[in-house]
């Protein structure tokens, strides 16, 4: 594969896999307040 | 988890790769980024937010905003209910393939089959014919799979998207796997990634790139307002959001891969350059995958099975969410169950998604999909935009997101939202409808678009115009009691 094609395939995994592993790890950390809010209230 | 199985759905699998070969491979992948972060994300955000904030569908919530926006919101909801009718045909086509797939039934000529056998196409929008028994049958498993996962409402759904959301990404790395071993792989795999930056300079190109965000994320269509409603106040929403997005865009990027080495291969084993063996959208999944498949040198039966059922599991989410985005909007005008509300759509949407197992059925799939997707969201995301972002006071509502969120929105979220957004849906809606006036879409007769296409959107025009001046008796009544 040429280099762009490489460039291409990290530039795609940092942003998407990275940004994603990122916003689950912010996510674990805020997991109390999450459990918390749960769903509305369908009463 | 919801709303990641509501984005990731079909388009990943055969419109993604498709939409980034077609537009220059991997120099899409630069608009198709600067899409995600300037319009997906800031509108995911604007939609889950907005429907937390209000606790409300789209036309409760737009209605909390200015009070004739409820009629916008309900047309919206309406819209999503148009898109689950039509492309629960996608999954009646799966069950049947999924049946063929143990015999290869496609044979050699997969598009023969596809268009003569499964589709029993006929000439012209105008032969509609009878329905086609097995995709009847398809068709009834599909909606009797919506009803049984929507009857005990959203709670039923957070576990049932445990099982559809893990599961295809599993079975595409199944195919991965086996496509990255295929002679010819690479080649797939290097046509998908080598970028064409001479591309970049088309604005067709970049009108792709968010027309394919804005399909893929279930935008504009009030899937992720219900969604957002469901959540208690304390919820987080930015993050969530961010989720949403980048696991969304993550399986379509994941996707390419599995595509793309397995029509790497079949263009080895054809004698074929790459972008000859592809084709568009249906065709992708229907019938250059099931050549690929009956070509793989060994297991050929399992693998067929394993990518139909993908594609089952793919879509089934996307199909109730889309649902829920409807009928949320009844249960919080009219306190309906969701047990009432799934069986009483259900019973009145599956006649309706007969029109489509006939055998002129593929040409009015065809255009309530082009009508509704280019359109109907188009305007929809539109008005969304400067509802919020001119309407409805947006510093206030960023504010509120960044009381309850641990990711903090900066202004680029307003910027976004009021500028950038706007301006390319007024684009890519003018585009669309300078196309529409001066070619007839598809070369079908005019009669048929006006009637499938611009009369889709007048319907659930009339429709989100009536629900919205019902009176909401039934709460009231159930109040007082």
């Amino acid at each position: 594969m040429p280099v762009s094609a490489w460039i291409m395939l990290a530039f795609g995994c940092i942003v998407l896999y990275g940004g994603l592993i990122l916003c689950l790890w912010i996510a674990r950390r805020h997991r109390k307040g999450v459990d918390d809010a749960g769903f509305r209230d369908e009463s | 988890m919801a709303a990641v199985g509501s984005a990731v759905g079909l388009g990943n699998v055969w419109r993604f790769p498709y939409v980034a070969y077609q537009s220059g491979g991997g120099a899409f992948l630069i608009p198709y980024f600067i899409a995600l972060f300037t319009a997906g994300i800031p509108m995911l955000i604007l939609e889950m937010g907005l429907g937390q904030r209000m606790q409300q569908a789209a036309p409760g919530a737009f209605s909390k905003i200015r009070r004739n926006l409820g009629w916008f919101g309900w047309w919206a909801a309406g819209l999503s209910a148009g898109i689950v009718i039509y492309y629960s045909t996608i999954l009646s086509w799966s069950w049947v393939y999924l049946w063929h797939s143990v015999k290869l039934s496609w044979g050699t000529d997969a598009e023969t089959f596809f268009i003569r056998q499964v589709l029993q196409r006929s000439e012209s929008p105008a032969v509609l014919g009878p329905p086609v028994w097995y995709l009847v049958i398809g068709m009834a498993l599909t909606w009797a799979l919506i009803y049984l996962i929507l009857r005990r409402g959203v709670r039923n759904v957070s576990k049932v998207v445990m099982i559809t959301v893990p599961l295809p990404t599993v079975l595409l790395a199944v195919l991965l796997v086996r496509g990255l071993t295929l002679p010819g792989a690479m080649d797939g795999i290097r046509y998908y990634l080598t970028p064409d930056f001479s591309k970049l300079m088309n604005p067709s190109i970049w009108l792709r790139a968010y027309g394919q965000i804005f399909f893929s994320l279930s935008l504009a269509s009030g899937v992720m307002i219900a969604y957002g409603s469901f959540l208690g106040k304390k919820a987080e929403i930015t993050n969530s959001a961010l989720i949403t997005g980048l696991a969304n865009c993550g399986t379509s990027f994941f996707a390419g891969f599995a595509v793309f080495s397995m029509l790497g291969y079949l263009a080895k084993v054809q004698g074929l350059p790459v972008p000859d063996v592809t084709a568009s959208g249906t065709g992708l999944a229907f019938v250059a995958y099931p050549a690929a498949i009956l070509k793989l040198p060994a297991l050929n039966a399992l693998f067929g099975v394993v990518f139909f059922i993908t594609l089952l599991t793919l879509g089934i989410d996307s199909a109730f969410a889309l649902q829920e985005a409807f009928t949320t909007g009844f249960h919080d005008k009219w306190r309906i169950s969701s047990n009432r509300l799934a069986l009483g759509f259900v019973l009145a949407a599956f006649p309706v998604s007969l029109i489509f197992t006939t055998r002129g059925g593929f040409y009015w799939f065809d255009i309530v999909d082009k009508y509704i997707c280019d359109f109907g969201l188009v305007a929809a995301g539109l008005v969304q935009c400067v509802a919020v972002g001119y309407i409805d006071d947006i510093q206030n509502f960023r504010r509120y997101l960044n009381s309850i969120s641990e990711v903090k929105l900066g202004s680029w979220w307003i910027i976004a939202l009021r500028y950038i957004t706007p301006a390319v849906l007024l684009i890519i809606l003018t585009t669309n409808i300078w196309n529409e006036l001066h070619k007839s879409y598809a070369g079908y007769p005019r009669w048929a678009n006006v009637l499938g296409g611009w009369g889709t959107l007048i319907v659930f025009l009339i429709l989100g115009y009536v629900l919205w001046k019902m009176p909401e008796k039934r709460r009231f009544r159930k109040e007082i009691q």
